[in-house]
């Protein structure tokens, strides 16, 4: 047998979607670090150093969003993730033998324009793409060094490799912006700005952020929506929904409209306006834009008729994520 | 089929050529003999930085040199612009770890086109050495703008072993913050080495000041200012322990008389935590009134807030021909803040609101008014 090399993750919290690949190469036999920001509180240089040369990294991470970058864009960052390092400091000092990126927002995979990603991107030797549209994509401004693969959307792993209950939620509600949220309404203002959404039949899900359970312990006191825990997989919970319903312009509406799901989007000017909101989800055609300025519940007969209608197909439905696919290149190269 | 693969490229090459219009000949107005002179003196410092280069592009001025520092390197010549684009074509499929473009012309042919620069960028997975000339059309500050915005996350321009300068990018546009030994941003006017990073190669602790918004330049004079109507920061850090009794930053402050009327301003910082403008002390000479600048205590804990103000009578600053200087110090001991001229406190304010560090600086907004020798005690 092969003396298989090292591998290295990096991510933090939610922007983290290498948990379910991690666990699937231990399974193939390699020794994996996970540098979960979020959770991973020690200095990660030791470990790097350590791993030097010999080991394969993957990331899921914004490529150039450190800590000092951070600062100029959303100053909490560096407070809640000391430690964090980003891609380009990682990999100068890892040195890795190969290099993966795997993005973890549908809608923005390669960042959004306050990072410009793209001009960082060649410095990995493969990208995982979730569908065919965005390797042509790549492979126009990346030069052929850098591989590009289409491997499907990581967040999605295959129905009969997860779920273990099958349930059904009549309105699944997913916040985004939370941290901008948080900051201007505390724990308590966040449920009051989301009461007039939170009936019986919602079922909530927070991002996997640093300290939303204080959220939603609010939530679940003072509300009669069900909350679900921030831990779990969106797209098994999206499966699962006859209605999403988020806020902002997420990488949710991307994942729920790519299933076929009805999708409703919340317009408002918490963060972003709803002009920004609509041009950002523009491409998506099965999402409906309802007005929540005035914080106006969405009416029955809407959830009724979006759930019946029967919406254009999108171009292309999401595929699940190939982990074989990862698996395919590390033993390439180590054949190689 | 060699020689065919070698004319098609030579056609891609005419065309990318064409599409960016760019003449075939190398070109570099700065490189007149007198300045032949001081590039390889530059080069000769510096050879060691140059060592690391799996590469080194070289145009005929600069080949027989490379051949005999650098005869373990691969050493490339390329006689024009079109050698330069073949090149790439050739290699577009290849990463090396370091690029280096030694010669003054290549890399004024390349830093005159940005998508060809941006091409060679991406032969580069660690980092691209250049020699920059002296150049009246670009500045300092806008090369590291246009390196940062197209890919290099981290730049080290050495123009001389005292002048030496880390820039790192945060934004798409190509913003930087700067560390170097001085706060002044180097001005264009020597040879320089850049080695221009894709990734976040080292935290400069080594370099005591950090510009973390804006560029300071300095005058012939040796004073330091802003550019007109732009915003500057630069903040440096001395020893620091909590038993210290006190802390202070004194420096000159000038202005000429015909800057009175103008709205800008320059401070003395203590006690700065940041991040960005943010958190510190902020001793302000403003020059509002018709002869008598006023000197205005802000302290930021977010927000601005005005702690006590003074204007300053004549007597206080000197006065030379046009030029109008007064030397200030700011004072932060463990419950009080001090200002004042000389012997002379002016203001005097018990306050303990900010966290007492070692973090000073020096604040502009325009270039109405210039600090020289800012110097820091810690009692």
């Amino acid at each position: 047998m092969l003396n298989l090399p090292p591998i290295v993750t990096s991510g933090v919290d939610s922007e983290y979607v290498l948990s379910g690949l991690s666990h699937y190469l231990r399974s193939a036999g390699y020794e994996v670090y996970e540098l979960d920001f979020a959770t991973f509180h020690d200095d990660p240089v030791p470990l790097l150093k350590s791993l030097r040369k010999n080991a394969i990294y993957i990331t899921s991470a914004h490529t150039n969003l450190t800590c000092t970058t951070a600062n100029y864009l959303v100053p909490e960052f560096p407070k809640i993730y000391p430690n964090y390092l980003a891609p380009i400091e990682i990999i100068p000092i890892l040195n890795p033998k190969l290099s993966i990126y795997i993005p973890h927002d549908l809608l923005t995979p390669y960042g959004d324009t306050n990072l410009a990603e793209l001009r960082f991107l060649d410095l990995f030797d493969h990208i995982l793409v979730p569908t065919s549209h965005d390797k042509r994509i790549l492979e126009t401004v990346l030069p052929p060094s850098t591989q590009i693969h289409c491997a499907g959307w990581i967040k999605y792993v295959k129905k009969d490799q997860i779920l273990s209950e099958q349930r059904t939620f009549p309105i699944l509600l997913f916040i985004s912006m939370i941290g901008h949220l948080r900051a201007r309404y505390g724990a308590d203002g966040i449920v009051d700005y989301l009461r007039p959404l939170l009936t019986p039949e919602t079922y909530i899900k927070l991002p996997a952020w640093k300290n939303v359970d204080l959220i939603e312990e609010a939530l679940r006191k003072q509300t009669q929506a069900q909350v679900i825990p921030s831990d779990e997989n969106s797209i098994t919970l999206i499966q699962q929904a006859e209605l999403v319903v988020c806020n902002g312009a997420s990488s949710i509406h991307a994942e729920a409209t790519l299933m076929r799901k009805p999708t409703v989007c919340l317009l408002d000017v918490e963060g972003v306006t709803p002009a920004f909101q609509r041009k950002k989800l523009q491409h998506l055609d099965n999402i409906y834009f309802h007005d929540y300025s005035q914080k106006a519940p969405i009416p029955r007969s809407l959830v009724t008729q979006l759930k019946q209608q029967c919406k254009k197909a999108p171009l292309e439905v999401l595929q699940p994520f190939s982990y074989q696919a990862v698996l395919s290149f590390l033993c390439a190269r180590e054949n190689a | 089929m060699k020689s065919l693969i070698k004319r098609l490229i030579h056609r891609l090459a005419n065309a990318l050529l064409k599409e960016n219009d760019l003449t075939p000949t190398l070109k570099c107005s700065s490189l007149t003999a007198d300045s032949f002179f001081y590039f390889w003196q530059h080069v000769y410092q510096h050879l060691l930085v140059w060592q690391d280069c799996d590469v080194l592009l070289t145009c005929p001025m600069t080949y027989s040199a490379a051949r005999t520092q650098f005869p373990d390197r691969n050493i490339i010549l390329i006689a024009d612009v079109t050698q330069l684009v073949s090149f790439y074509l050739e290699k577009r499929s290849s990463k090396f770890e370091y690029l280096g473009i030694f010669s003054p012309e290549l890399c004024f042919s390349l830093c005159r086109n940005q998508s060809l620069l941006t091409c060679f960028m991406q032969l580069c997975s660690r980092a691209m050495i250049m020699i920059t000339p002296p150049d009246s059309e670009i500045s300092t500050h806008n090369r590291l703008l246009m390196l940062h915005a197209i890919g290099f996350q981290q730049i080290h321009t050495i123009i001389a072993e005292n002048k030496k300068l880390i820039s790192q990018n945060y934004s798409p546009r190509g913003d930087y913050f700067y560390f170097s030994q001085s706060p002044e941003l180097p001005s264009n006017t020597e040879w320089g080495t850049q080695v221009a990073y894709r990734m976040i190669h080292f935290s400069p602790n080594t370099y005591p000041w950090r510009v973390s918004h804006g560029q300071i330049v300095q005058d012939e004079n040796n004073r330091f200012k802003a550019f007109s109507q732009q915003y500057a920061l630069g903040i440096t850090s001395v020893p620091f322990d909590s038993s210290a009794l006190s802390t202070k930053i004194d420096a000159e402050f000038c202005w000429t008389t015909q800057s009175k009327h103008q709205a800008g301003h320059a401070s003395l910082v203590s006690c700065y935590t940041g991040p960005d403008d943010t958190k510190m002390y902020a001793l302000l000479v403003v020059l509002t009134h018709e002869f008598n600048p006023s000197i205005h205590l802000y302290k930021n804990t977010g927000d601005w807030i005005l702690i006590d103000s003074k204007i300053l009578s004549p007597e206080e600053f000197t006065s030379q021909d046009d030029l109008k200087s007064v030397n200030l110090w700011l004072e932060v001991s463990q419950t009080q803040l001090k200002a004042g001229t000389k012997d002379r406190v002016l203001l005097d304010i018990n306050d303990v609101d900010l966290p007492r560090t070692g973090c000073f600086g020096i604040r502009f907004l325009s270039d109405d008014i210039a600090i020289s020798n800012p110097r820091i005690t810690v009692c």
